[in-house]
């Protein structure tokens, strides 16, 4: 294989894709390039004068070109049979070797532009905790990218292929009902903040002038405010659906040999390879509407997969629950289906809605004191003269997701259980509004925690809080668990013998 | 099995600490009440009843309770198979981290930590840590080559 690095062909082959100087430099490259252009067009393309006046910016502008030129020689990589190493880091001092049987996932993700271009990112990601974010992460050409691919899975050459798909009509349909307006919310703040690095303040500004100016138009009748409120939650929502099914759209996952392939997404295409030994843990995943209509998700977790920005680790995207752990039970058949030892039930419920009750009283409270306070600022009173209805509906529209919650939590009172069994651990809470049910094998637990306060000594209840092997920190809480009954069970799966 | 306690001597050195604590918020509550003389007049027991009385309460509790009880209760054990830690006074935990999960061990003896006690052991593993403090040397050492040990024999299987 060395012989292919060597002249100019090899120079070109084992550097990345061009594409990645400008990605290098982008940070910096519109802060100047903008006003260039700017001056460029405002002197009418006499280049003499614009030369004249901006040559400190040009100049810089070239510096920073050079940089980028600089830092892409300097980065390289080798392809071998069993591994590939990467010289990365400022002048490519940093060299990691990794071999394909000692990674935990792979990935190669391609967006609209790199698809165009012939490029890849790949990253390859280990158990071990390296310097940086990811153990290798490379932007290369397809070709290249693609032939580590086969290399990495010529494990899976003529062995047998257990293959899941989801099935397009479901998964429009579960998104649309079953979508998320607060992932929705987080990703369009996301897309406004980087908007607004690239366009900058001023054009911002315009553009939230004109909106703000339509909106006035529509507030003879309606309070602006809930007009706005109800466009942030069908825009999040909306949002939300339009990047689920993206994402999801053409999802398969393949077991072969000791890994799962998996390859999703219509926009950015991506392709992963997991190595089944090095799963943490795998988590179904219901929101309280897809427990009432039995649909759930299947996330998986390992290092590396998921953990890029707009990146799911799912298993088994939105589907019927019967569904999901059939195909659980394909992908990954060495995961014993564990029954529950310990479990909250009626006389629980009481300890689950406490808290959430306490907080439904915020809002109440909050509308009182404001209530008291405000009418002693005249200039509030004179610049909102409707400030006590404007209130009102905020104090109720604040009221609905309280009182969600407690009706999630008394549902969690009867969805919380441990069990153990087989050398895995099935654990099922509830955290905020999402209902888990998380199968970990107990060499991945990598600590066990149970916290009682005063009141649980009393009334013989504790906290139980699992750690599992993660790059940064993974822990599952299960709240509420008979104290006596949970260290039974731990102890006769062979844990905490010296409790 | 054997059971290890939390050495008593980073107590005094605890208690000077917070000696030294509420002895610099009295300066500089003096400081600050002098700068606020200028502009408004404040009577000097505010400060002694609204401020430092409340904290020096809590210290003297903290002291006299906390402290002394949780040095008493807390106990470790370590052993080939796992590593359990009993704390806490209000708030009762137990940890329990299987030595099979440790992938390092980080030892913190500080230099005159044979007579202060200040000897720590930090148990890493993949998404969580554990940490065994104020432990007297002789402990800080056992351990630390028990979990290396352990670690060792893991590797050469």
């Amino acid at each position: 294989m060395k012989d292919e690095y060597k002249g100019i062909r090899g120079f070109f082959r084992r550097r990345q894709h061009p594409v990645k100087i400008i990605m290098y430099i982008a940070k910096y490259l519109w802060l100047l390039l903008i006003p260039l252009a700017k001056y460029l067009i405002a002197t009418q393309f006499d280049f003499q004068s614009w030369v004249k006046t901006n040559w400190v910016d040009i100049l810089t502008l070239s510096v920073i070109f050079g940089y980028g030129i600089l830092r892409w020689v300097f980065i390289y990589f080798e392809i071998e049979e069993d591994s590939i190493i990467a010289h990365t880091g400022y002048f490519g001092i940093e060299k990691t070797q990794v071999y394909f049987s000692e990674m935990s996932s792979m990935s190669l993700c391609q967006g609209y532009i790199f698809r165009l271009l012939g490029a890849c990112t790949v990253y390859i990601d280990t158990d071990a905790k390296s310097i940086q974010n990811t153990d290798i992460r490379l932007d290369i050409s397809q070709k290249q990218a693609f032939r580590i691919y086969e290399l990495a899975t010529q494990r899976c050459r003529n062995k047998p292929k257990y293959i899941f798909n989801t099935q397009k009509r479901s998964l429009l349909i579960f998104s649309l009902l079953f979508s998320s307006t607060l992932s929705g919310m987080l990703l369009t703040l996301t897309f406004i903040y980087q908007a607004y690095r690239i366009v900058g303040r001023e054009i911002e500004e315009e553009f939230l002038a004109k909106v703000n100016t339509q909106l006035e138009k529509m507030t003879l009748h309606i309070p602006k405010y809930l007009i706005v409120a109800a466009l942030v939650v069908a825009g999040s929502w909306f949002v939300s659906f339009i990047s689920n099914l993206l994402r999801h759209w053409g999802f398969s996952c393949t077991r072969c040999a000791d890994m799962l392939l998996i390859s999703s997404g219509k926009g950015t295409k991506r392709r992963h390879i997991i190595m089944r030994e090095r799963i943490n843990y795998i988590d179904y995943q219901q929101s309280m509407f897809m427990k009432l209509f039995g649909i759930c998700s299947v996330q998986l977790h390992c290092t590396g997969y998921g953990k890029r920005r707009l990146e799911l680790s799912a298993l088994v995207p939105i589907t019927t629950t019967i569904s999901a752990e059939t195909s659980v039970r394909l992908l990954m058949p060495n995961m014993p289906s564990v029954g529950y030892d310990v479990r909250t039930g009626w006389g629980d419920i009481r300890r689950f809605v406490t808290l959430p009750l306490l907080i439904c009283l915020l809002p109440g409270a909050l509308y009182e004191f404001l209530c008291r306070l405000i009418p002693r600022f005249e200039m509030v009173v004179k610049t909102i003269p409707d400030w006590k209805s404007a209130l009102t509906n905020l104090a109720v529209i604040s009221m609905v997701p309280l009182v969600w919650l407690v009706i999630v939590k008394v549902n969690a009172a009867f969805h919380t259980a441990v069990g153990f069994e087989g050398g895995h651990c099935m654990l099922s809470y509830c955290r905020f509004y999402r209902f888990h049910r998380a199968s970990v094998r107990i060499d991945r637990i990598s600590k066990i925690v149970i916290r009682r306060n005063p009141f649980q000594r009393m009334n013989g209840t504790c906290h139980l809080y699992v750690y599992t092997s993660a790059e940064g920190s993974s822990r599952h809480v299960v709240k509420g668990l008979n104290y006596e009954k949970l260290t039974r069970a731990m102890q006769k799966a062979g844990l905490m013998e010296n409790i | 099995m054997k059971i290890y306690k939390l050495s008593k001597r980073p107590l005094a050195l605890i208690y000077a600490l917070l000696g030294a604590i509420l002895f610099f918020i009295r300066f500089a509550l003096n400081l600050v009440l002098d700068l606020m003389e200028k502009y408004a007049h404040i009577h000097s027991s505010f400060a002694d009843y609204y401020v430092l009385l409340p904290l020096w309460v809590i210290a003297a509790l903290f002291a006299v309770l906390v402290l002394p009880f949780y040095f008493h209760k807390a106990g470790y054990t370590v052993s080939d198979k796992e590593i359990t830690a009993k704390s806490g006074l209000f708030i009762t935990s137990k940890q329990f981290m299987l030595t099979s999960a440790v992938k390092s061990v980080t030892c913190i003896l500080l230099p005159l930590g044979k007579l202060t006690g200040m000897n720590f052991i930090i148990l890493n593993a993949l998404g969580s840590r554990l940490v065994i403090p104020f432990l007297n040397r002789r402990d800080a050492e056992e351990i630390m080559n028990l979990v290396n040990n352990s670690i060792r024999s893991r590797i050469e299987e």
